[in-house]
């Protein structure tokens, strides 16, 4: 403690005391030769600040429908009908190549084959296969570009989940949307750049946590904001009955002055954070209940979204809300929908939870596209890993399960300057390797972020002594699904 | 101090001999075959040319300002004058050697070697003069030799860094010529601007690396000494693709390592253009409009039109003035003078805000103006916003009056008037606005025989009328059962209610599926006074019915005077043990929240005694059934009972119906009557399932039971 008071009689720590004066003989050492702009100087974090956006935008906005629990490919995108016809048999090894499992099949004795209990069908100017559970996803078939060849490093949900979101295993980096908020900002000041909305599914869930939406080591500003399902979709954002929003206004102003009292003599850019979050909820106090009504919509869309849309925290009612947010100008909206994860009982399950997301997945599509903002909007559906083409647990064939597979799995991109109506990438046809065009988690996110305008190499931010990138040192933009 | 002395005649001898290999080394390069070690030593022409031009302008700038005394020493001034002569005499030679090897030819290269050799005399005539002290004769030669450092070395960087080198960063790069699509032509406007910047600086007229010129057709298609460049049966193996993407480390990659490469669009480019045949002369729209080369041509354009903003930047501090929380102000794209402006913030939207925009009247290209409370007077103040590209109304409450006042906004590609209250009336309005080609007007109010009147005033114009029910009937979510709690002592108020107002809501209470046999509606809260299994679904026109909702509720009469279990619940689901059965908390579908007992490997069997006066009618036990997690109603309910000094005597023994597959998780209350005289005990017991039916994925382990209330009236 003793230590901290000191720091704080002298305004500085050891931290930036050592960062200010190697500062300072850097730029008396360079600064007139190298630096053109020394007398307008910025400092690295400003100067990596005000190149952005690198280039014209393709996207302004995003809208990430997480399916979590990893929903398997081979119900849904990827057709293989021989495992239909080999249902049964061994995987051969010369296909699986030793390559790692779980511990939920390690212990098995046989990787017995299994194929789609659904049936599917061809559509769209692709000729796109796709299952007879996702009907509505079949419709939009021209307004979407299917990825079949994705490929992740992580074989667990929450090392995998937490790699999609933050491009580590490992949690504490920064998630997508908050190196979006970080890098572009918010369109509207009145409300986060970075919103998260949850769902839970009749499948087996899987967990998750706010970690996901974790500002990391970037400003606090930049955390995702969680809409719950609740009378208050924003939580502690209501004035207690019988406060007047002038008190309240009367209220952070005085609270503001002492933070910059606090500001000038800590110099803790968190102080600074704080002021900034308290004005934000305070226009958010009349932002949210604005964009969260959904009570002037007409019959038309909610016979598009389905009478689900009404019902606050189903996944139908976040598409909604996805929607009303975006047009409102969030950067990056997150969804969440838990249940995903069939290691038995699959048909049955993944009946359940493709019905509960293919329309409102559809209906956000087809919305966007109907007010000219499909263009400008990228969409993403998709899990954090896929599920293996042979069965866990005993097999039958109205009734089986399927493990992680981190090897290759679909997932389906739309809008923001990806090219609709194609199909992109192939696996061999047991469905188990990529034989065509993979595309890695850090190539996704690479390729997210050019389509907002940002070269993933130059947005950084140094902490701990080193600079880092979303996509850490890979990463390629895929051009091919590019328009 | 005899070396120092010595050393002035050793240059001097040493100057004139390179004076002497010069003057054969200028009429005799071209004729030379130049051995390895010189060709070392040519190429380090671009190294110590630096040494000469220093010291030259060194010692023009001692010469004439007298007084800097660095040169009292004549010895040391002179041989330091000799060393620098000495030094411009290799660099020439140096040069001449270079020259030797191949592709530098004519123009360029002649004024720089001429340019070159005339400092080099110049320079010698200044130091003869100098010597002889003839100060104003040397001086005048000094400011040749200073100019012609000067033209020198430009014509030099000229030759390897290319003409352009030093003014190209003033110039605006534009990838195309600018013409419009339809007239461009395949080579002249696409091609032959890529060739110009990257490639012709060493193959043209002046400099043909190679023996290959790419300046025109017939050079082109001649090809260079390694044969033709363009090969259109094999796009893949024309020399000139081949070059531009081998390895930029290997030799002959092409731009050389060093110049400025061809990016990927250029490449692209160019080899589309082979694949089709490489056309010299082909108008773009007569190229197939799926071939590689249309599409890509029709990128670039469309995105050098999107950036073609001719009008001036405003200034950063007005842009800051009207930017706030509640008006958005951002430029189109990074460094583009087109800006667009979104509203936010309904509350705070005040008329005002749009006059004030009137400062980037002319930089406004898009403007969001969704959800603002807008007067129709409104509109007519956007029409001084002459180069509006995009205009979002949606919601804002207009009914279209003043909408034709929009038709001088030449520039005006979209208009989103969705959700507003638009009046026929003002349709022909709406119609004037021919330069549109994106409108919305769905949800207006606006009905199909308006749209398509408005269609015919518009027939360029793509208008977007949205989702149109498509005539698939989808199914109701089932109503939604409120009340405080699921047990209740005396009676209980319980609501009904559906997210979408207009539905019907049935139900019953006789543990019957509503249907249209033995419904009731709903129109006023149910009041319950007795355990009561509530089922409800709701019903609308143009819906199917919603699957049923269900909701047991229990009357909690009579607490036993004591309880308990003969055999504890399973270690993972003990609840707070027998307690947790009497505790009148309801569990719901979580089973995991500690208000539910599982047994599984043990029978279920509750004990409870009563005091003397005690009448009891019935007992009911609240279950859970959840097949996906091995959960079964049991297999069999046995309620046992006796009074004073009986023995035990079987009231009821039954097996609950066992379901065929796996359903969703409802709770289950199964109820017996009692009507014992003089009742001391009851006694419940409740065995598991064993073994699981075959279709379960657990077929043949032992399932479980769970129960989180009993209750006596």
């Amino acid at each position: 403690m003793e230590k901290e008071q000191i720091e704080h009689s002298l305004g500085h720590n050891r931290r930036k005391f050592l960062s200010k004066v190697s500062l300072g003989v850097g730029s008396l050492a360079l600064g007139s030769l190298l630096i053109p702009d020394l007398f307008t100087k910025k400092s690295g974090e400003d100067a990596i600040m005000a190149a952005l956006p690198h280039f014209a935008p393709k996207a302004k906005r995003v809208i990430y429908l997480f399916q979590n629990g990893a929903p398997s490919q081979f119900e849904s995108f990827d057709y293989k009908p021989l495992l239909n016809k080999q249902i049964g048999k061994e995987l051969p090894e010369s296909i699986r190549m030793g390559q790692r499992l779980t511990g939920m099949t390690s212990g098995q004795s046989s990787f017995p084959l299994v194929g789609s209990y659904f049936g599917f069908q061809q559509y769209g100017e692709a000729r796109a296969w796709i299952s007879d559970l996702f009907p509505h996803t079949a419709k939009i078939v021209d307004d979407i570009c299917i990825i079949k060849s994705m490929h992740t490093d992580a074989i667990n949900h929450d090392p995998a989940l937490t790699f999609f979101q933050t491009g580590a295993q490992v949690g504490n980096r920064p998630s997508m949307g908050s190196w979006l908020s970080y890098g572009l900002g918010s369109e509207n000041n009145n409300l986060p750049a970075f919103c998260v909305l949850l769902s839970r599914g009749k499948g087996n869930g899987q967990g998750v946590y706010s970690k996901l939406w974790t500002n990391g080591f970037l400003d606090s500003v930049h955390q995702g904001v969680q809409f719950s399902a609740s009378e208050d979709p924003v939580l502690y954002l209501k004035d207690p009955n019988g406060m007047r929003r002038e008190d309240r206004r009367r209220m952070l102003d005085k609270i503001a002055e002492m933070n910059q009292i606090n500001y000038e003599s800590f110099g803790d850019p968190e102080i600074n954070a704080k002021i900034q979050q308290y004005e934000m909820a305070f226009r958010m106090q009349t932002a949210v209940p604005e964009v969260t009504d959904i009570s002037k919509e007409p019959d038309s869309i909610i016979k598009m979204y389905g009478p689900d849309c009404l019902i606050p925290g189903t996944y139908a009612a976040n598409c909604l809300l996805a929607r009303k947010l975006s047009e409102s100008g969030v950067r990056f909206v997150q969804l969440y929908h838990q249940g995903w994860d069939q290691h038995g009982n699959l048909p049955n399950e993944m009946a359940k939870q493709a019905k509960d997301v293919d329309q409102a997945s559809a209906a956000l599509i087809q919305d966007l596209k109907q007010r000219g903002l499909l263009d400008e909007t990228l969409v993403i559906w998709g899990g954090e890993f896929g599920r293996t083409n042979y069965c866990q647990g005993k097999i039958q064939l109205d009734n089986y399960g399927r493990d992680h597979h981190p090897r290759a799995f679909s997932i389906w991109m739309a809008g923001g300057g990806v090219k609709p109506g194609i199909v992109y990438g192939e696996t061999d046809e047991f469905g188990y390797n990529i034989v065509e065009n993979p595309i890695h988690v850090h190539d996704f996110h690479a390729t997210i972020l050019h389509q907002m305008g940002i070269d993933h190499e130059k947005l950084t931010y140094k902490h701990l002594g080193r600079r880092y990138r979303l996509t850490d040192v890979h990463g390629h933009v895929v051009k091919d699904i590019l328009v | 101090m005899t070396r120092i002395l010595k050393l002035p005649a050793v240059l001097q001898s040493l100057l004139i001999i390179i004076h002497g290999i010069c003057l054969v080394l200028i009429f005799g390069h071209e004729r030379l075959e130049i051995p390895a070690l010189l060709e070392f030593m040519g190429r380090m022409h671009p190294l110590i040319l630096h040494f000469p031009i220093v010291l030259l302008l060194l010692l023009a700038l001692i010469l004439w300002n007298p007084k800097l005394s660095l040169l009292d020493n004549p010895q040391f001034s002179k041989s330091l004058f000799l060393v620098t002569l000495v030094l411009t005499g290799l660099t020439v030679m140096a040069g001449l050697f270079l020259a030797a090897e191949e592709g530098y030819v004519q123009d360029e290269f002649f004024l720089h070697q001429w340019t070159g050799i005339g400092l080099f005399w110049i320079a010698t005539l200044w130091f003869v003069f100098w010597v002889k002290q003839k100060h104003p004769i040397a001086k005048s030669f000094s400011v040749i030799t200073v100019i012609l450092i000067i033209v020198t070395g430009h014509l030099g960087a000229s030759m390897t860094h290319g003409d352009d080198f030093l003014l190209a960063p003033f110039r605006k790069e534009s990838r195309l010529k600018k013409v419009d699509l339809e007239e461009a032509i395949s080579y002249n406007h696409i091609i032959k601007p890529i060739l110009e910047n990257k490639c012709i600086s060493c193959h043209k007229a002046s400099k043909q690396k190679g023996d290959l010129r790419l300046d025109a057709e017939s050079y082109i298609l001649a090809g260079g000494k390694n044969g033709p460049v363009i090969d259109a049966d094999n796009p893949e193996l024309s020399a000139i693709i081949e070059r531009i993407l081998l390895p930029l480390e290997d030799e002959e990659h092409m731009p050389p390592k060093g110049k400025v490469q061809l990016n990927a669009e250029e490449t692209e480019l160019i080899m589309a253009w082979i694949e089709e045949s490489a056309h010299f002369d082909k108008k773009l729209v007569n190229y197939p409009e799926e071939s590689r080369f249309f599409q890509l041509v029709k990128n670039i354009f469309a995105e050098e039109q999107n950036l073609n903003y001719q009008f001036p930047f405003a200034s950063q501090k007005t842009i800051e003035k009207l930017n706030n929380d509640y008006r958005v102000i951002q430029a189109l794209y990074p460094n583009s003078p087109a800006i667009q402006t979104a509203f936010f913030g309904r509350n705070n939207f005040k008329s005002e805000h749009i006059d004030e925009l009137n400062e980037i009247k002319t930089q406004l290209v898009g403007l969001n103006l969704a959800n603002m409370p807008l007067k129709d007077d409104d509109i007519r103040k956007l029409s001084d916003f002459i180069h509006l590209e995009k205009i979002n109304l949606n919601e804002t409450g207009i009914t279209g009056e003043y909408l034709n006042e929009l038709k001088v906004l030449e520039h005006l590609k979209s208009l989103s008037l969705i959700g507003n209250p638009l009046d026929v009336e003002h349709l022909e309005k709406i119609g004037q606005l021919v330069q549109l080609e994106h409108l919305f007007i769905w949800n207006t109010g606006l009905n199909k025989n308006a749209v398509s009147k408005l269609q015919a005033l518009l027939p360029e114009t793509v208008i977007e009328i949205g989702f149109e029910d498509d005539g698939v009937l989808y199914q109701l979510n089932p109503p939604i059962i409120q009340s405080t709690s699921g047990i209740f002592h005396d009676k209980l108020e319980v609501s009904l209610k559906h997210p979408i107002g207009s539905v019907g809501i049935f139900y019953t209470l006789d543990n019957s599926l509503p249907d249209s046999s033995n419904h009731i509606r709903y129109d006023q809260p149910i009041i319950l006074n007795k355990s009561t299994s509530l089922r409800t679904r709701a019903f609308a026109e143009g819906w199917l019915g919603s699957e049923e909702k269900r909701s047991v509720f229990l009357k909690a009469g009579i607490k036993p005077s004591s309880y308990e279990l003969t055999y504890p619940p399973h270690n993972s689901y003990r609840g707070k043990g027998v307690e947790t059965l009497f505790d009148h908390e309801k569990g719901d579908e979580d089973f995991f929240s500690g208000k539910w007992l599982g047994f599984k490997d043990t029978a279920c069997e509750i004990i409870m005694a009563f005091d003397d006066a005690t009448e009891v009618e019935s007992i009911s036990l609240s279950l859970l059934s959840a097949e996906d997690s091995h959960i079964f109603p049991p297999l069999s309910v046995e309620i046992w009972s006796k009074s004073k000094g009986n023995d035990w005597v079987l009231l009821h023994s039954e097996k609950p119906e066992q379901p065929l597959n796996i359903r969703e998780r409802k709770q289950l209350l199964l109820e017996y009557s009692v009507s014992v005289e003089n009742l001391s005990q009851l006694k419940a017991i409740l065995k598991p399932v064993n073994p699981l039916p075959k279709w379960h994925q657990g077929a043949g382990e032992i399932g479980w039971v769970f129960i989180d209330e009993v209750l006596i009236n």
